[in-house]
């Protein structure tokens, strides 16, 4: 399995919709993601299935169909077994080495899972990755090259 | 240098520049224009995701 990238990122399904129906430091922390497009946001179709389901619920069927594909167009999609966590197994199979989520928990071993999560695999509430993530930092880390700033409209 | 988030970059003027990089779907933006009305919380949220996950796991 290659390395995870700290260029490579999920959000589980509470902070995804957290960040369309709350805003606050989900949309904050998913913003640095849609700001730059060398960093790319990792999801499964069952973890946007849930995401969907939660704005579904709390908001309606219409909002959640139109998150759905937009979310859809922005993400890289991975597949992995159907009873993992999608969160865990989105990171663990997209190689990301960032996973934000609510459940501090999510970093310890799960029983259950067909794949555990990789050592390097960061899991943050969404507003400590808002407040500590440096995208100057990694882009000349990643890139050996002088960080041009934010490079796409968050809101488009 | 990358460009600045100026009026180049907004949707409305993106395809005079990268026709194939305009969406099909709504924007964020538009998104959460739909969504500003909606009253809920972090915690609704966790809520409704544990809720949508035990029901999946029963």
């Amino acid at each position: 399995m290659p390395d995870a990238s700290p260029t490579r990122i999920v959000a589980d399904a509470d902070v995804l919709a957290a960040d369309v129906l709350v805003g606050g430091a989900s949309r904050d922390a998913l913003d640095h993601v849609r700001s730059h497009s060398w960093l790319t946001l990792v999801a499964s179709d069952a973890l946007l299935d849930d995401a969907h389901a939660v704005v579904a619920a709390l908001a309606d069927d219409d909002l959640a169909d139109a998150w759905r594909d937009r979310a859809a167009d922005a993400t890289d999609r991975v597949d992995h077994e159907p009873g993992d966590h999608p969160g865990l197994a989105s990171a663990v199979h997209g190689d990301a080495a960032h996973l934000l989520s609510f459940d501090d928990a999510l970093g310890s071993v799960h029983a259950g899972m067909s794949v555990q999560p990789h050592a390097k695999l960061s899991v943050r509430p969404p507003d400590a990755f808002a407040r500590l993530f440096d995208a100057a930092s990694l882009y000349e880390a990643e890139f050996d090259d002088a960080y041009p700033g934010p490079d796409r409209d968050p809101r488009a | 240098m990358s460009r600045p988030l100026d009026a180049a970059t907004t949707p409305a003027t993106r395809t005079l520049f990268d026709p194939a990089a305009e969406p099909s779907c709504m924007t964020w933006g538009d998104l959460f224009d739909a969504a500003a009305d909606v009253d809920v919380t972090e915690r609704d949220v966790r809520e409704a995701l544990r809720e949508h996950r035990e029901d999946d796991d029963a």
